[in-house]
């Protein structure tokens, strides 16, 4: 666990989008626990908009970093890390879709009131609902997008597709996302 | 522009991602189209819903258990790594241990069984055994171990001594190879040997009562001398017939085949001593 750290991650938040840079010498290791603790709230929130529910989101993390630290020595830095370990944890979350079938209803449970009117809480559980009714696909398109505010650039990395790939499923994934909400919405 | 398509398009028309003569072709559509813009302002409260942030939530600590998992998975591969390689050494001495027993030392009590099923009708009991021809049926004795060999049998015809003595080094394992077809007319029986090169002698014994013997059992002793004797029946069997047959390939019969022919089964069994088959026919 103890490897040499040489990880300089320049990250600064511009109109609400966080961008990782990744500077790294050629022979130096990346270390673990600053990846940890710089990416670990993102995959979190990702895992959690792509399952709903907290502890599926919790297991999906988990196996998204133990996956992380197996294959760290073998990133080579042609991705940025951010979308290298976006791309792990979308792939653990569909896994983890196909072996549980997602739940809509634990949305209620865990929601924080503190902070936030009824009406907010009743909206963003209304929009992650919606969001869960999605196919897994459709549903990494709006998460990566809206949830965590990669750009399609970022995002055509982090799914393996070409940006205008990434662009159409985006727009075929908001139409669906819009009849599933609007439906619900009683528009 | 018809509605699907247009319905289609709303999303990259929201977005500004259309040519302007497609955007063009939407607006011209929506202008007389109620429903697609009912469509287009439920996509548009959709797109809003979705722009406002959400909660952030706090992640859970999960550094220790992902260490406690890799720590496994280590251990884990560990023992993988170290079960296959044990796995590996006994595959290898197994395959020195097929290689290596082959070459091995023959044991002279090394023999090979052949069955034949002859369905011999009309066989013909010898008036009276030898006593040193009775043998146990269960324990065939290597013929230069019988006594009555040296006196009684003359040696084989047709072959040198020197493709005799071949024949008695030929190990049992390889006499096993051979495989043996059973004709059950009551002509015939043959044994067909998938090794031209064996030289086999071979022990035919009876083992089935009544008075027409069914089966003969080739019992190929491994190297000793071929003594064909008759033996008494006993007391739930009928007439056992025992006797050493020489099988050898030859020019006429290169496949190789040899046939046992009824006829010669029956003066095999009628006789006292013979010094074996050979084609089908009694040698002198």
């Amino acid at each position: 666990m103890n490897r040499n750290c040489s990880l300089e991650i320049e990250a600064s938040t511009a109109a609400g989008r966080d961008i990782g840079l990744l500077e790294m010498e050629s022979e130096d290791l990346l270390d673990f626990d600053s990846i940890y603790k710089r990416w670990s709230s993102f995959v979190y929130n990702a895992c959690l908009g792509m399952l709903g529910g907290p502890d599926d989101a919790q297991d999906a993390m988990q196996e998204t970093f133990v996956q992380v630290y197996k294959r760290l020595g073998s990133f080579r830095g042609e991705s940025s890390l951010k979308t290298w370990i976006y791309r792990i944890a979308i792939n653990k979350c569909i896994e983890h879709h196909r072996r549980k079938p997602v739940n809509v209803s634990v949305l209620q449970d865990w929601l924080p009131e503190d902070g936030h009117s009824c009406e907010d809480i009743l909206r963003e559980i209304h929009v992650r609902e919606a969001v869960l009714q999605l196919t897994p696909r459709h549903r990494a398109v709006i998460v990566l997008f809206y949830f965590q505010q990669l750009s399609y650039e970022e995002m055509a990395d982090a799914l393996g597709l070409s940006v205008n790939q990434v662009r159409m499923r985006l727009h075929r994934a908001k139409t669906a996302f819009s009849k599933i909400f609007g439906r619900e919405d009683g528009l | 522009m018809n509605c699907k398509a247009v319905g289609s398009l709303l999303s990259e028309y929201l977005s500004d991602d259309l040519s302007p003569q497609r955007a063009r072709a939407v607006e011209d559509h929506l202008k007389q189209c109620q429903g697609c813009r009912n469509e287009l302002a439920v996509l548009e409260r959709a797109a809003q819903a979705l722009e406002r942030p959400l909660t952030v939530m706090e992640a859970p600590d999960v550094l220790g258990a992902v260490r406690a998992r890799v720590q496994d998975h280590r251990q884990t591969a560990f023992r993988l790594v170290a079960a296959w390689g044990f796995a590996g050494v006994v595959a290898l001495m197994l395959t020195f241990w097929a290689i290596a027993w082959p070459l091995a030392p023959v044991s002279d009590h090394d023999s090979a069984t052949v069955t034949i099923d002859t369905n011999v009708k009309n066989h013909r009991q010898s008036p009276e055994p030898r006593p040193d021809a009775v043998e146990d049926m269960s324990t065939p004795k290597a013929p230069t171990d019988d006594p009555t060999r040296s006196a009684d049998i003359p040696r084989r015809i047709g072959k040198s001594n020197r493709q005799m003595q071949h024949q008695f080094k030929t190990p049992a394992k390889q006499l096993k190879q051979d495989s043996a077809i059973a004709d059950t007319t009551d002509q015939v029986a043959t044994v067909e040997m998938e090794q031209p090169e064996v030289v086999a002698f071979c022990q035919v014994q009876s083992s089935k009562p009544g008075p027409a013997p069914g089966e003969l059992r080739y019992e190929c002793v491994n190297g000793q001398g071929y003594v064909y004797r008759e033996l008494p029946p006993g007391p739930d069997w009928g007439p056992q017939v025992r006797a050493d047959v020489m099988i050898v390939p030859n020019a006429d019969m290169p496949d190789p085949r040899y046939i046992l022919e009824r006829d010669s089964l029956d003066r095999l069994a009628s006789a006292g001593y013979a010094t074996g088959i050979r084609q089908g026919a009694i040698l002198p």
